[in-house]
């Protein structure tokens, strides 16, 4: 059994010391690139590095850029969500570390997509003014039941805006993030008891029915 | 679950294995959440989308390489998830089982897709593959299992970016997110964390080939 892993030399190793996963993740721009280097991940370092575009690529990098802060805005919202939950401080480890890794992960994204849009010469949205009612980091069942609407609204916005998404360097890094949110979604749903994988079929979100689903979180 | 020869019907058996999707939705709507699940965003707007598409033109010969190629990769999970919950890797617990039950019905979801699909674009369907597996135990069975779909995560996700076709786009991303979703599931079962990186890193053709190599008989 052992060879099969060794031969197809893919990480398996099941004990990641959650304690050193926060530094090893990193949440500054340097370490994010640094993490896309050891991926072998050329492109996603090169989306955030500032690589040099064709002109012809001007019309195309607007949309490009639009969805891109749509990410932004979403990445904040998701990080400030499990970054108030981690300070509250009140769940089972369990659950306290389903919150911190993926709040560490959010961060990630953040700091991804602000010097990406940068590199492509837009201005990053500012982070949003969040209203998030205390009732939902009450308890765990409502902290989960909101994360999981979060986590499969996330896995929907990219799937969504995938397609209309033109440079190759912001698809890779797109991909690279919707199959991390995608977990946690899948993480979030059986620390909840639900299906971890409810479809066949993820969802394909339009801006419209994120915003619905994430619009009462907005100030 | 035969060829059907049309893309919802094999989305519906999917959702349907799995009877906590109700409630999961109806959790949702409790939480104000409820337009999201309106229509099914996925009948609706992505796969019936790319039945259409698919009937109106043909795919560029990238496009059609790339779905014979992921075409390949789902018969081996579901191969795979079908010996697993029909006992060959040994006697699953309930939740081992139920996790085996649940990726087979996903995993041959993708396969009867994807068999509707490249003829519908114009392609010809690869055969189903002489598959091996090694002699697993429920332990190994989810260990490979997580090797598996971090694969299939990591090649959907490589392949992504050359894809022409808008449908093809889109059936590649609602089937992306969804192998991610077992890939966290599978670590989940294994007892190790569901996501350890922040960017999840895809893979090469050579990459993806080198990694489910030792299953091609």
């Amino acid at each position: 059994m052992t060879e099969i892993f060794v031969h197809k030399g893919i990480e398996v190793e099941t004990e990641v010391p959650v304690g050193s996963l926060a530094e090893e993740l990193g949440t500054t721009r340097d370490a994010f690139l640094k993490r896309a280097a050891i991926f072998g991940g050329s492109a996603v370092a090169a989306a955030s590095v500032g690589m040099v575009l064709p002109q012809s690529a001007f019309a195309t990098k607007k949309s490009d850029l639009a969805i891109l802060n749509f990410a932004l805005t979403l990445e904040y919202l998701e990080s400030s969500f499990y970054a108030i939950a981690v300070g509250k401080g009140r769940f089972s480890p369990r659950v306290e570390q389903l919150a911190k890794v993926i709040r560490d992960h959010e961060i990630a994204h953040v700091k991804a997509l602000v010097p990406t849009i940068k590199s492509l010469g837009g201005t990053p949205v500012k982070k949003p003014r969040f209203n998030f009612p205390p009732s939902i980091f009450a308890d765990e069942t409502t902290f989960l039941q909101t994360a999981m609407a979060l986590e499969d609204t996330g896995v929907g916005a990219y799937n969504g805006a995938g397609p209309a998404l033109t440079l190759r360097p912001v698809k890779e890094a797109a991909a690279s993030i919707v199959a991390v949110e995608a977990m946690h979604a899948s993480w979030v749903r059986g620390v909840a008891g639900t299906a971890p994988a409810p479809a066949s079929f993820d969802e394909l979100l339009t801006d419209d029915e994120v915003l619905a689903a994430a619009g009462p979180f907005f100030a | 679950m035969a060829n059907n020869g049309a893309l919802a019907p094999s989305t519906r058996s999917g959702r349907n294995m799995n009877e906590t999707t109700v409630t999961a939705q109806s959790r949702r709507g409790f939480l104000g959440k409820a337009a999201l699940l309106g229509g099914g965003a996925l009948a609706a707007g992505g796969l019936g989308a790319f039945a259409e598409a698919a009937r109106a033109q043909s795919a560029p010969a990238s496009d059609l390489a790339i779905l014979n190629f992921a075409l390949t990769l789902e018969y081996l999970e579901a191969e795979f998830y079908d010996r697993a919950r029909q006992g060959d890797f040994g006697n699953l617990n309930t939740g081992v089982q139920r996790f085996a039950e649940v990726l087979y019905s996903h995993e041959q979801a993708h396969v009867d897709t994807l068999n509707a699909t490249i003829p519908a674009l114009g392609g010809t369907p690869v055969r189903k593959p002489a598959l091996k597996f090694p002699k697993l135990t429920q332990k190994t069975f989810v260990r490979t299992s997580i090797v598996l779909e971090q694969t299939g995560v990591g090649a959907y996700g490589g392949a992504f970016p050359s894809l022409k076709l808008k449908a093809v786009k889109e059936a590649a991303l609602a089937i992306h997110s969804v192998e991610a979703r077992h890939a966290a599931y599978a670590r989940l079962v294994a007892g190790t964390l569901p996501a350890n990186v922040a960017f999840f890193s895809p893979l090469t053709k050579e990459q993806v080939l080198k990694r489910a190599a030792p299953f091609f008989a």
